[in-house]
């Protein structure tokens, strides 16, 4: 790490393999990344979107399963899915392992990079998309927008060493990574094409392609050495054998239309009540990146380094923020368009703030100067965001600002943490230099982001995955769902003889709903359309009325929380700090959809079902 | 008014402007590179080959259980075909067409697709405008095509379930509904909607494809004349552009617009009493065989649909005097008729598939297996919309190859080789069209069972000329013209012995068959005949009819005799020295245009001149679907010829133009022709449009709307059955309603969840059935009539059980036509024991649950 941290310039690709700390530290971060989405998977239950992608695939591989077949709108997930579902079994894990897996290669796709931006800013990439909460949560809830992503950046990879190389295999390769992330990944990802395309456009208009280096193939024109015959061919193939799983499951291929149904509708058809979804998550997320994003622009603009690659990262964002404009449709994950140019972006000012140069060498700064600073400023941070949680629970107590209910401790210590910041900046430019202590605070602040990223990451995912207060989370499914699950094991344990399948449910349901991939190892539920067809029925699931319902005979109910929400109140404003840093609010969590588990009278005292068994 | 309905309604004719335009830019590509022979470059039929390639895909991927029929699915196939095309641009015929410089034919064509545009746009707004006046889907077939487009958009997967036969598959060339049903899933709306829209979409790429036809052979015809003048330097492109605009505007009226004489030459006449009877007798067509009891002083009191005999002028009369129905239907009373039937349908692409002649034609080279495969895409879609035109035009693709070769051979003939190589490409069109559309042809059956001989019904010549004026008057004077320009190189020999012989055959055909006919049904041969006074009364009496009735069957053979002697001139030694140009500018050899428009002339007269003899059997019976077919076909390439014929005698400045006295005659009947066709149309719409509807007569007219979906049925039954298709989603479930006969004669309508929602119905429809299924029928239907009225009728439910059992029904309907036709005595058992669903004042739905039917 000493010697890659002192090298200023782009070392070369080795083309032998050796085993280096950097290859190490890949591997290292591989691994966490992996644990960090790995664990507790199986603990949250699925949302609604996921559980109708589950459903369409674990009725493709189980068709006794009891509902209709679903047509899937990730023709990439679907297969994940389907092949997790046969290999391990249909789990909440099995469900999300796709997106999982994904976002791991996500995570280490900078390698693939590593001539382009350089050896150190492409690490340091990597480790600032593990970190990245919106990529964590993203893979963790098995969003496809994490496979567009990653069709995204192989694509963008391929087009690159095609205009470096003009083999064809690589052209073949963006063929791929295109029809794939607009036909095989999800209904954002055309919408991420078009992203990238303007963002190229916009590049090209402003920086023009030159010559290529001496030695580099002779320029031609990019169409004509595009082998077009065999990339339509090998695309094709790709889209038939994805899509209908080796020819297994022919109408599989559907999802790639659904896809693009989704696509289009998401141009007319809001998702949720926040007006440019994206931009608002990436914001609220990861501020850090923004903010270190902005400033790596400011630094390129002014030293004139503003080459192709930052103007294609800078157009990225700019046609990010565009796209979540218009395509009103956007999911939360999609907030990855503007994050992962956004990171790539900061990771050029950490890379600048993490080299020594010359100038260092000069004035004689001390390579742990910085890291000092860091350190300060890490503590200093920690220190600000106590009181400021505070501050912020405090808020939520007030109606307006004439009557806020603040610990005046806390206020005190805030005000003195962020004075102790400004002074804390003069001191050490004194001592050292200017660059040095901003280099400093923001190595700091990229930690400190870096590790509350993490923490935000996980409250999306796991802790906070039941509450309605997270941006990311518009409807959230409630674990009871779990408890639901397991009362209906008992239930066939006890009177079906431990059979699952044979247990008669009658479910007043969304046949692809949370509910329904509850049910999913009871072949024998009837989804029902009235509640008049479940009258004198063994098991029955019905919604929450309010009242009682005359179902033919004596009953035996138990609630079971499906999803929350927050109660209709307006936003105030003063709840901000606390919603942003606490993920609390003054508005009420609601239980917003509720069934009820109906027992019939003679089945909870013990009766077993009438299913024909002998014995 | 008209300003309300585009505010209501504009976003859905946009909307389907966008979603043909969008086909159209996905098909861009491949039109680019495959229509190189036309100066256009198949701009102005990208429209139509991009609706009929993204209907292929996506059919074809449906059929073979890849994709479901749902709107993002249809992106997807949009997706392909544009992918697809991009590839095909960069891969195919790139040497060839390296030369192409696409600023330079911006430039060339730039009136060209401006003038398409904006003809394409106010044909559609236009047509919208008159449906969303006479927008009612009743009466005719209009209730049966509602049907299928329903179908269409419920159905999940391909073949669409057929909706009035629970169970089965549409057995029905119905390429045209998926086009119909692609284009309504995609703009969310019903059938009520599409079915309107679709007329409106129809009438426009009719015209706008007719109008690329005729420019491409104009413009073609007049570069070629100006490369053969240019000495040096670089030829003007844009010369003759307009020229070719103008004329491409005239095809479009000859086509699209012009009617037949039967309005002014007839109509006009017997309504308002001015005709003898003398005069209607002469001209003996349907219905108006002798003057009206009291004559009609205003437009408004002519006779109800007078406008639909204007289809019915031919008129077969029987040796004992009865009538044969004959139709005789042309585009204008298509579109004023509003039927979405498959002849309309396939209205654009038949269009198209002269466009693909003309390609043919005109490239500089034969055409490869791009093109081949490319061609044989559009033919087999053609014949799966209506299945007797794709073999009609893939003879005329062989037809305009060989025209080809005969331009390009110095002794214009065709020799061994050249057939050797017509008849490959025309195997590999014919197989490669079946084998594309497979799936179709596997399901598909047929009434055609062989053909007939047509003894006793020629064609009287004035009816003939009553309905083919507009293009006699101007055809035939054009073929004078020719034989004049070709003086001594006309070859007679040639044109006599091919016309004549072409006679001859088909007399020959027609006695082979008849004396085949003989031999297979000898009694009913044998009851005829006596029932007509014996053999010699009745052979005397055939041969007196056909004497008399000879006129239509000579002047069409004298017809072909022009065009052959034309198209085969006289071949001299020193012809085989000269070059192409110098040749056709000379007169020895006809240039590609005009032999286009000869070989369209050609296959009008053939296709016109074959029904007088033989006729092709189906379950009619008749030569009324031979004739309805033909000469609607012979409409089409006649409209396009006689647009050729207009530029050429007024407009072509090559050698041999006609005397000033020549075409100042032209122009006259020229006049005449349109003059007189043009009054069909007008007096039509205004009936159409605004009597029939009331609109003439009130002050407060109902607001326009192009949803006919209302006037399927009575409010109630259209409540009722719009909340059922609400209700089920999904294409998986049977309703039992009353089963209507065909045309809904004789009573309320029936069948209304498949035509409306397209919610499959038992049954419906037994005559129509007939005629799709064949033989099969009764294997099909089984005992579905008696069961449904045995089931409506019977008021113990035991049987109903059993019947509801046997069919595995989801729901019972019980509307107007139910009462109507089995009374309400049945209904008590039902009400008793079902639940109901929807139900709309006596309109109501019954649900079918297990517990009723376990009793």
């Amino acid at each position: 790490m000493q010697t890659a941290l002192n090298i200023e310039t782009t070392p070369r690709v080795q083309t032998q393999f050796v085993v280096t700390l950097e290859w190490i530290a890949y591997l290292a971060i591989a691994i966490l990344a992996l644990l960090l989405r790995l664990a507790e998977l199986d603990t949250v239950p699925l949302t609604h979107g996921e559980a109708r992608e589950a459903l369409a695939a674990w009725r493709a591989v189980t068709p006794s399963a009891a509902g209709d077949s679903i047509t899937a709108s990730s023709v990439l997930n679907f297969a994940a899915q389907s092949l997790a579902f046969v290999t391990l079994g249909g789990s909440e894990a099995a469900a999300r392992l796709g997106t999982v897996l994904a976002g791991v290669g996500l995570v280490l796709l900078p390698i693939l990079f590593r001539d382009l931006l350089g050896v150190v800013r492409a690490l340091i990439f990597s480790l600032l998309l593990l970190v990245s909460p919106v990529l964590l949560a993203a893979s963790r809830l098995g969003s496809p927008a994490v496979w567009s992503m990653l069709a995204a950046g192989l694509l963008i990879w391929a087009v690159w060493r095609f205009q470096a190389t003009r083999q064809s295999g690589y052209g073949i390769g963006a063929a791929l990574a295109l029809t794939a992330l607009i036909a095989l990944t999800e209904s954002g990802g055309l919408i991420l094409a078009l992203i990238l395309a303007g963002a190229a456009i916009l590049t090209l208009l402003t920086h023009p392609i030159e010559d290529d280096d001496e030695g580099s193939p002779p320029r031609e024109s990019w169409i004509r050495a595009f082998p077009w015959s065999a990339a339509a061919g090998a695309s094709a193939l790709l889209m038939v054998i994805v899509g209908t799983s080796f020819l297994t499951y022919p109408v599989g291929l559907g999802a790639a239309g659904a896809a693009l149904e989704g696509a289009v509708r998401g141009f007319f058809e809001r998702a949720g009540f926040q007006p440019m979804l994206p931009t608002v998550t990436a914001i609220f997320y990861e501020p850090v990146m923004a903010l270190l994003g902005a400033v790596a622009l400011v630094i390129m603009l002014r030293a004139g380094t503003l080459n192709a690659v930052e103007r294609f990262l800078t157009a990225w964002v700019i046609m990010g923020v565009f796209a979540s404009l218009v395509f009103i449709g956007a999911q939360p994950a999609h907030a990855l368009w503007l994050t992962i140019p956004l990171t790539a972006l900061a990771s050029y000012t950490a890379y600048r703030c993490v080299v020594v140069t010359t100038q260092d060498v000069v004035f004689g700064i001390p390579i742990w100067a910085r890291w000092v600073t860091a350190l300060l400023m890490i503590g200093l941070l920690f220190l600000v965001s106590i009181p400021f949680q505070d501050v912020a629970r405090g808020l939520l107590r007030s109606l307006d600002l004439t009557s806020l209910s603040v610990d005046p401790v806390s206020g005190i210590l805030l005000m003195l943490s962020l004075m102790f910041l400004v002074v804390g900046y003069f001191l050490l430019s004194s001592l050292w230099d200017a660059r040095t202590a901003l280099c400093g605070m923001g190595l700091g602040l990229l930690i400190f982001g870096g590790i509350t990223s993490l923490g935000a990451g996980w409250s999306i995912s796991v802790t906070g995955a039941e509450n309605p207060n997270q941006l990311w989370h518009s409807r959230v499914s409630s674990r009871d769902l779990f408890l639901l699950r397991s009362t209906l094991f008992d239930v066939a344990k006890r009177q079906g003889r431990g059979f699952a399948e044979r247990t008669p449910i009658h479910a007043l349901v969304p046949s692809d709903g949370v509910v329904a991939w509850m049910l999913r190892d009871f072949n024998g539920t009837v989804f029902i359309q009235d509640f008049s067809q479940a009258a004198r029925q063994a098991v029955v699931i019905l919604p929450d009325y309010g009242t009682t319902l005359d179902l033919g005979a004596p009953y035996v109910g138990q609630d079971f929380t499906v999803s929350r929400a927050l109660g209709a109140q307006p936003f105030n404003t003063l709840d901000l700090p606390a919603w942003w840093s606490l993920g609390r609010s003054r508005a009420p969590v609601l239980r917003s959809e509720v069934v009820v588990l109906w027992l019939r009278q003679d089945i909870y005292q013990g009766v077993p079902f009438n299913d024909g068994l002998a014995g | 008014m008209i300003f309300d309905w585009i505010a209501r309604e504009g976003a859905l004719i946009f909307g389907w402007w966008a979603a043909v335009t969008a086909a159209g830019a996905a098909a861009l590509p491949v039109c680019l590179r495959l229509f190189g022979g036309l100066p256009d470059r198949g701009f102005t039929l990208a429209r139509t080959v991009g609706v009929l390639l993204v209907a292929f895909v996506y059919w074809l991927l449906a059929s073979v259980g890849f994709l479901r029929n749902t709107p993002g699915n249809i992106i997807l196939a949009w997706m392909l075909t544009l992918a697809c095309g991009i590839v095909v641009y960069f891969t195919v015929n790139r040497e060839r067409d390296s030369h192409v410089d696409w600023r330079d034919w911006w430039r060339a064509n730039r009136a060209e697709i401006i003038t398409a545009e904006v003809l394409f746009i106010a044909l559609l707004l236009a047509w919208s405008v008159v449906r969303a006046h006479q927008n009612a889907i009743v009466a005719t077939e209009k209730p049966m095509e509602q049907a299928f487009i329903s179908a269409v958009i419920r159905s999940e997967t391909f073949p669409p379930n057929d909706p009035w036969m629970a169970g089965y598959a549409i057995s029905y060339y119905y390429f045209g509904y998926v086009m119909i049903g692609m284009l309504a899933l995609l703009s969310g709306i019903g059938s009520g909607i599409a079915f309107n829209l679709a007329i409106a979409l129809l009438f426009a790429l009719t015209g706008l494809t007719v109008f690329g036809v005729v420019y491409n052979l104009v413009r073609s015809r007049i570069l070629q004349t100006m490369i053969a003048r240019v000495r040096s330097g670089e030829p003007d492109w844009r010369r003759g552009s307009r020229t070719a605009v103008v004329i491409g505007l005239v095809g479009v009226l000859f086509v699209n617009i012009l009617g037949n004489f039967h309005a002014p030459v007839i109509e006009i006449p017997y309504q308002t009493g001015t005709a003898s009877p003398e005069y209607l007798a002469f001209f003996d067509t349907k219905d108006r065989g002798a003057p009206r009891a009291a004559p009609a002083d205003d437009l408004a009191n002519w006779s109800f649909w007078w406008w639909f005999n204007a289809a019915r002028v031919l008129n077969d009369r029987n040796l004992d005097g009865s009538r044969e129905e004959v139709i005789d239907e042309f585009p204008m009373f298509s579109f004023l008729l509003a039927d979405n039937h498959p002849h309309v349908l396939a209205l654009p692409f038949a269009a198209l598939a002269i466009g693909l002649m003309l390609n043919a034609l005109l490239r500089r080279r034969e055409i490869g297996a791009p093109e081949i495969a490319f061609y044989a895409i559009c033919l087999g879609g053609l014949s799966f919309l209506n299945t007797w035109d794709g073999p009609i035009y893939t003879v005329g693709v062989i037809g305009a190859l060989a025209l080809r070769r005969i331009i390009v051979n110095r002794d214009a003939r065709l020799h061994g080789d050249d057939w050797l190589r017509l008849i490959a490409a025309g195997v590999s069109l014919f197989a490669l069209s079946f084998a594309l559309y497979l799936p179709f042809w596997v399901g598909f059956r047929s009434q055609l069972s062989g053909a007939l001989p047509n003894l006793i019904h020629p064609t009287a010549v004035q009816q003939f000329a009553v309905h083919f004026a507009p293009f006699l008057l101007i055809l035939f004077p054009f073929l004078l013209i020719e034989l004049w320009r070709a003086r001594d190189r006309f070859n007679w020999a040639m044109a006599l012995g091919g016309g004549v012989g072409l006679l001859a055959i088909l007399v020959a055909a027609m006695l082979g068959l008849s004396a085949i006919g003989y031999q297979t049904n000898r009694a009913t041969v044998e009851s005829i005949v006596n029932q007509n006074g014996g053999w010699e009364v009745y052979t005397q009496r055939v041969i007196d009819k056909r004497l008399s009735h000879s006129a239509t069957a000579i002047l069409l053979t004298v017809g072909v005799i022009l065009v052959i002697g034309r198209l085969f001139p006289v071949v001299r030694r020193d012809d085989l020295e000269t070059l192409e140009d110098e040749s056709i500018m000379s007169g020895a050899r006809v240039s590609p245009g005009t032999g286009f428009a000869l070989l369209l002339a050609g296959m009008g007269l053939v296709l016109t001149l074959v029904p007088e003899f033989v006729y092709l059997r189906d379950n009619f019976g008749t030569r009324m679907n031979t004739i309805f077919k033909f000469y609607y076909q012979a409409w089409l390439l006649w409209g396009i010829a006689s647009a050729y014929a207009v530029f050429a005698v007024l407009f072509d400045t090559s050698r041999h133009q006609p005397g000033v006295i020549a075409r100042a005659g032209f122009v006259g009947l020229v006049t005449v022709a349109v003059a007189g066709a043009v009054v069909y149309p007008i007096l039509g719409l205004h009936n159409r449009m605004f009597i029939e509807t009331g609109r003439y007569a009130t002050a407060q007219p109902a607001a326009l709307t192009l949803d006919g979906g209302r006037t399927t049925a009575s409010p109630d039954d259209y409540a009722a059955v719009m909340c059922l298709g609400a209700l089920v989603q999904g294409d998986d479930a049977v309703v039992i309603a009353g089963v209507g006969n065909s045309y809904d004669g004789g009573g309320p309508p029936s069948g209304l969840t498949g035509r409306l929602v397209g919610l499959p119905v038992l049954y419906n429809w037994p005559g129509h059935q007939g005629q799709w299924r064949g033989a099969s029928l009764g294997e099909a239907a089984g005992t579905r009539l008696q069961d449904i009225e045995r089931l409506y009728v019977d008021p113990t439910w035991s049987s109903a059980r059993e019947i509801l059992l046997r069919y595995n029904a989801d729901f019972i309907f019980f509307g107007e036509f139910e009462r109507f036709r089995y009374g309400t005595a049945g209904e008590v058992k039902f009400r008793d024991r079902l639940p109901i669903v929807c139900e709309f004042g006596n309109s109501r739905f019954y649900r079918i649950i297990p517990e009723a039917l376990m009793e």
